[in-house]
């Protein structure tokens, strides 16, 4: 007797889910990250170019 | 006995309780008391006050110090390396310009509040420039780049140099410079840019987790 084999697809959706105060911190964290890079960093290869928005920005300090 | 420098003041003794009546002589001793004290504190004022203007004028017997800016202080434009400041710093006495003088001048840097930094912060509160330039005519002139916003103190000593025998002048200059005007526009955007990206984020955040809240 053959057997008989029956397919089922089944799909399931795994959603990672965090919660509001966790998605804020992390945009906080991402966004302070870059505003420091770009403007508070002291390593040469960024801070170079952007010197002289460091110094029109009136409370950046720059040496 | 009498005391020296007070006129005859008998002391009355001071009743522990004031009478209701007070007796017209105590009252006469008390007040002529309080009159002498107050002439003699009038003397003493007038004594200061005749000794302290003698001591000032002869501070400045040699004259003063006037301290002028090109541009006006109130138009530096701070870090303008191609604009610099000519400060123009003049020694006078009451017959003309001191002549053959030597000064001595500082310029000390203003200091920021604890929280807002200038751009450049290693200046903050440093002696700037502190040199001695001759100054023959009296006169003294020189350029120089301010370099960030604040009061500086520019404090000068005109002492007298070879020829001259008039008395060392100082005097201390505040000069308040104002921070460009681009920079504070600029400052304003990047508040105002931050602002807004922090105001989208919380608009996209909140809408999705209400969205996610509705279909659970």
């Amino acid at each position: 007797m053959a057997a008989n084999f029956a397919t089922r697809t089944i799909t399931r959706t795994a959603t990672i889910s965090i919660n509001l105060v966790i998605q804020v911190t992390v945009f906080l964290v991402l966004v302070g990250l870059v505003l420091w890079t770009l403007l508070f960093t002291p390593y040469a290869n960024i801070h170079d170019p952007l010197h002289a928005l460091r110094h029109a920005l009136y409370i950046i300090p720059c040496h | 006995m009498r005391e020296r420098g007070v006129p005859c003041t008998p002391r009355a003794p001071r009743p522990a309780v004031a009478p209701s009546g007070a007796s017209p002589r105590g009252a006469r001793a008390r007040r002529s008391a309080t009159r002498a004290s107050l002439a003699l504190a009038a003397a003493l004022l007038a004594v200061l006050l005749v000794a302290g203007a003698a001591f000032g004028q002869g501070a400045t017997t040699g004259g003063a110090i006037t301290l002028t800016t090109v541009p006006p202080a109130s138009e530096i434009v701070p870090d303008e390396l191609e604009q610099p400041t000519r400060f123009v710093i003049e020694a006078r006495g009451p017959a003309g310009p001191l002549r053959n003088a030597v000064f001595d001048v500082e310029l000390t840097a203003p200091t920021s509040g604890p929280f807002v930094s200038t751009d450049i912060p290693a200046i903050e509160g440093t002696t700037l420039l502190k040199s001695r330039f001759p100054a023959p005519d009296g006169r003294l002139e020189f350029d120089y780049v301010i370099p960030i916003r604040g009061t500086y103190k520019l404090k000068v000593q005109a002492l007298p140099g070879a020829g001259a025998s008039f008395q060392p002048v100082t005097q201390e200059f505040d000069l308040a410079v104002a921070e460009r005007r681009s920079e504070i526009v600029n400052f304003v955007g990047l508040a105002v840019g931050l602002f807004l990206i922090g105001a989208v984020a919380g608009y996209v955040l909140g809408y999705f987790n209400r969205a996610g809240r509705a279909t659970a």
